[in-house]
């Protein structure tokens, strides 16, 4: 088998599509998280296969400052690499558009940035997700749920919040299905609390994806990393959402006793 | 880091030499990594 290789000036995240079944679309995409700039959207013909060529559609206006340090602990001197501002989790396509997260600096604190591209007209709405007000938050995914009252978003990420004496944690929140996109601000569920660590390396592993047994993509599960006691890296894995399949119930009014058994 | 859609196995890498870095993108059609069945 031979493919085509294509050099881009920066990381650049491969877009998965969503939907169960999962939904098709005219080019495979390929989306940048530019400091400075905004995001570079990319479409890839023919699969990668034999003639396929790589065209950067557009150069999105949407300019953010790249993380400035490391997350911060309590108790310690010691900070948590937190990545430079790159898409480090595949975004998602919902049809109309790419769903992606990064972190970005706020006033100095490491925060989540997610968004959407709309791929037709090539434009990008953004908001931020943090814990609390001294928080940093960083290495996040995201999944979509493609359900007929709109998209569902899960954005899973760790914080540490030095000033409350809080080691990093994991925090997970979500976008109702057809809720425009608007910051989640202290508004997601912790689901793992850690210790410090003497490593400045973080991890990076996080990631999310939609129950495929759930119908409408209203399950997710998460999985982010955290420190346990001692500094050694842990994973912690959780199912959130309405995950519990429909019970069909059957209508026994008017039966017998004997239908009923 | 891996992406897919229906038709293709998306990947983009991120390369270190002694001197430099570059970046690069690709896909691989699935028809070609998964055989029809006979």
């Amino acid at each position: 088998m031979s493919f085509s290789t294509f050099n881009v000036a920066s990381l650049t995240a491969p877009v998965t599509n969503a939907g169960q079944p999962m939904i098709s679309s005219p080019f495979s995409f390929f989306l940048a998280a530019v400091p400075g700039t905004g995001y570079r959207l990319f479409r890839l013909t023919n699969s990668g296969g034999a003639g396929a060529t790589l065209t950067l559609q557009a150069t999105i206006s949407s300019p953010f400052k790249a993380p400035t340090g490391e997350a911060n602990q309590p108790g310690t001197s010691s900070t948590v690499d937190s990545s430079d501002g790159n898409i480090l989790a595949s975004p998602y396509f919902d049809g109309t558009s790419i769903w992606f997260t990064h972190v970005f600096d706020l006033v100095g604190f490491l925060t989540v940035r997610y968004g959407a591209v709309k791929v037709s007209t090539n434009t990008v709405a953004t908001a931020v997700a943090f814990h609390s007000g001294t928080s940093d938050d960083f290495n996040p995914s995201l999944a979509v749920g493609l359900n007929p009252s709109g998209t569902s978003v899960y954005l899973n990420w760790a914080f540490t919040d030095a000033p409350a004496r809080t080691a990093t944690s994991d925090v997970i929140d979500a976008l109702p299905a057809g809720q425009p996109i608007g910051n989640l601000i202290g508004t997601g569920a912790v689901y793992a609390a850690g210790s410090i660590t003497s490593q400045t390396r973080f991890g990076d592993f996080s990631s999310v994806a939609i129950d495929p047994q759930v119908p409408g993509g209203t399950c997710a599960v998460a999985a982010q990393q955290y420190f346990g006691v001692g500094g050694t890296w842990k994973t912690r894995l959780a199912r959130v959402g309405t995950c519990q399949p429909p019970v069909l119930v059957p209508d026994m009014r008017n039966d017998s006793l004997a239908e009923a058994d | 880091m891996l992406g897919q859609d229906t038709n293709a196995l998306l990947i983009s890498t991120r390369n270190l030499t002694p001197t430099s870095r570059n970046f690069t993108v690709f896909g691989l059609p699935k028809a070609a990594i998964y055989p029809v069945p006979l």
